[in-house]
């Protein structure tokens, strides 16, 4: 019997680690597959606050507003400190979103680039493909 | 190096015949035994008929733990090419009508042939005999003549003995007892007279010697090395020639028309030295072999190919085979772990034997090195350091791990060389770290696919720049 249901399992999805360019929304959206698949994501969104302390004093905080959301922000400045923002600027943010969904906890922060800017839609629409071939993929397998 | 041994060397099993003389009144008489050795098909000149020319092909033949002769197949060219093609070294063929003649008496018969203890050699001739595969059901018997040793179990050269002795030893023949370490892939080579020869290099391995060459020239040789496991088996190897190679600068053994191969033979010494090969890592040795061919330069301009990680990993299936292959691909770099442990960034290694020196140690551990058998834990060696680290490559399709980067590439990455960079306090390498850690980059790869002697994969990085974000979107096709 145990070989049988070998033969007839589907193909085992890809679940190494991924990295995502979305929006805030797309995000959220993708992380509740977190449990699945590792995610890290690429987040281009607008300065949105002032920049400040955490409550435990270890890192920094602020918030981000992309067209449709925005989210609060943590950076720990463990190797290198948080670099010179200026609010309005539109940042690269890479990091993960905490379990409750409420924090981006990002590990690296700059300001976007001009070139990065023309093509932040095409990555994002790159990324929603794969996300959604593979998310195929493992409710086929958990059936 | 003479046949010393006696025949009282073997413990022969009561199940086999005690060796008897040739039956020379049997009208039909047929031989069965295994082939331990053959050679390619040739052709002399006819002394009967001057102008014309004879084929043969010689093998020698096994079918008692003590019995082994020299056969030699006669006939038309078409007739000989076809017996050549039936069977290699380790079949089983049955001989039916063999004429056997007496051996001349001075040797001068197994100058080019394997010795053999017959007083005899079988002569087939396309008319009067047959040779064929053997069909019968005893085949296992005859299976098991390859292992059983023709030389007393004790009379062989370690490696070490044979590098020890060096030159004195040019031109000597002598049997080797190791285990296989990696077989070489063949290579065609055309000599100076046109002829069309078969090279394949296998490295052996003993307790005194991790790689120890062992060249193969002939297409039967190489076709039995094509079925050895690396590390598993263990050969002796009787008869083989030793030479000092100018060009290497080291010895090397080769096998020869007198070479005989006996695969994992049963005795005390075989299986102490298959317990020592099943310890051995030589992983190491290989990522330094690879080295040595990465050191060969590749033009990154012919490099125009494009995958993402997903199309890269399906590349390196295990199902595929050997082979290499480039590509571009526009990925980001989740593991670049600079600023952390140097023993993981950079390789110190011996700068006699390249082999990288082991963790807080300043002595080679390389029992090969030249600097010989002086080696020991308090000699220090002279060593220089090379940029040596594994990268992990992420993009929206997956992650691929273990991407090793070395030398001229990360110092091109980072802007300095290793000495430099050993010196570079933590701040400044952080600051480097972050100039591609979680950034888009383009990467030049190269994948080494697995072969039968070696598992892994081997994914190595000839270049790592900060992608373009416009060009990287190429990837996303």
């Amino acid at each position: 019997e145990a070989v049988d249901t070998k033969l007839y399992k589907p193909v085992q999805p890809d679940t190494s680690l991924k990295i995502l360019t979305a929006t805030i929304e797309g995000m959220k959206h993708w992380s509740q597959y977190k449990k699945d698949i590792p995610l890290i994501f690429e987040i281009y969104a607008h300065l949105d606050s002032a920049i400040s302390s955490t409550p435990d004093n270890l890192g920094k905080t602020f918030e981000m507003k992309d067209c449709k959301q925005r989210i609060l922000c943590t950076f720990y400045e463990i190797d290198r400190p948080l670099p010179r923002l200026i609010r309005g600027q539109l940042l690269r943010c890479v990091g993960s979103l905490n379990n409750d969904g409420t924090t981006f906890k990002c590990v690296s922060v700059r300001p976007a680039l001009d070139l990065e800017k023309k093509v932040i839609q095409q990555n994002i629409a790159a990324a929603d493909r794969s996300m959604r071939k593979i998310v195929a993929q493992i409710k086929k397998s958990q059936l | 190096m003479a046949w010393s041994a006696n025949f009282d060397d073997f413990n022969i099993d009561d199940n086999w015949p005690s060796p008897a003389q040739p039956q020379l009144d049997f009208y039909v008489q047929v031989i069965i035994g295994v082939v331990l050795a053959k050679e390619e098909p040739r052709a002399i000149p006819s002394k009967k008929n001057p102008g014309t020319e004879l084929y043969l092909v010689s093998f020698t033949l096994r079918d008692s733990p003590v019995d082994f002769i020299n056969a030699t197949c006669w006939g038309n060219e078409l007739h000989i090419q076809q017996v050549a093609e039936l069977f290699h070294i380790g079949d089983i063929v049955e001989i039916c009508n063999a004429q056997i003649a007496s051996k001349p008496s001075d040797g001068s018969d197994e100058r080019f042939r394997p010795w053999t203890p017959s007083l005899y050699q079988l002569n087939i001739s396309e008319n009067h005999s047959t040779v064929k595969l053997y069909g019968g059901w005893s085949v296992d018997k005859y299976y098991s003549l390859q292992s059983i040793p023709i030389k007393a179990s004790n009379d062989f050269y370690t490696l070490g003995d044979i590098i020890a002795n060096g030159q004195n030893l040019h031109n000597a023949v002598v049997n080797l007892l190791a285990v296989v370490r990696s077989v070489g892939s063949p290579k065609d080579i055309v000599t100076k007279n046109k002829k069309h020869l078969k090279r394949c290099e296998v490295k052996l391995l003993d307790e005194t010697c991790l790689s120890f060459p062992l060249v193969l020239w002939s297409i039967e040789q190489v076709i039995l090395a094509q079925s050895w496991t690396t590390q598993d088996q263990v050969i002796f190897v009787a008869d083989a020639r030793v030479n000092y190679d100018d060009y290497k600068k080291c010895m090397v053994a080769t096998a020869t028309s007198k070479t005989i191969f006996i695969l994992n033979p049963d005795t005390r010494e075989a299986h102490s030295l298959y317990t020592f090969a099943q310890s051995v890592d030589t992983s190491e040795d290989d990522l330094k072999e690879m080295l040595d061919v990465a050191n060969s330069e590749i033009d990154l301009n012919t490099i125009t190919n494009v995958y993402n990680l997903e199309q890269l990993k399906a590349k390196v299936e295990p199902t595929n085979e050997g082979g290499t292959d480039l590509g571009i691909t526009y990925a980001y770099v989740t593991n670049f772990d600079i600023d952390g442990e140097t023993e993981k960034v950079i390789a110190r290694r011996c700068t006699k034997c390249r082999m990288r020196l082991e963790k807080n140690k300043l002595s080679c551990s390389n029992q090969n090195c030249p600097l010989g058998f002086l080696n020991d834990d308090t000699m220090e060696v002279d060593y220089d350091m090379q940029f040596d680290m594994g990268l992990t490559l992420s993009d929206c399709t997956g992650s691929m791990h273990y991407c090793r980067a070395y030398g001229s590439v990360v110092e091109k990455m980072l802007g300095c060389t290793a000495d430099e960079f050993q010196k570079y306090d933590d701040k400044k390498k952080t600051q480097l770290k972050w100039k591609f850690l979680l950034e888009k980059c383009k990467l030049y790869i190269k994948v080494t696919l697995p072969r039968f002697d070696r598992p892994n994969t081997l994914t190595r990085i000839l270049d790592c720049q900060v992608a373009n974000p416009q060009e990287a979107l190429v990837n996303q096709r």
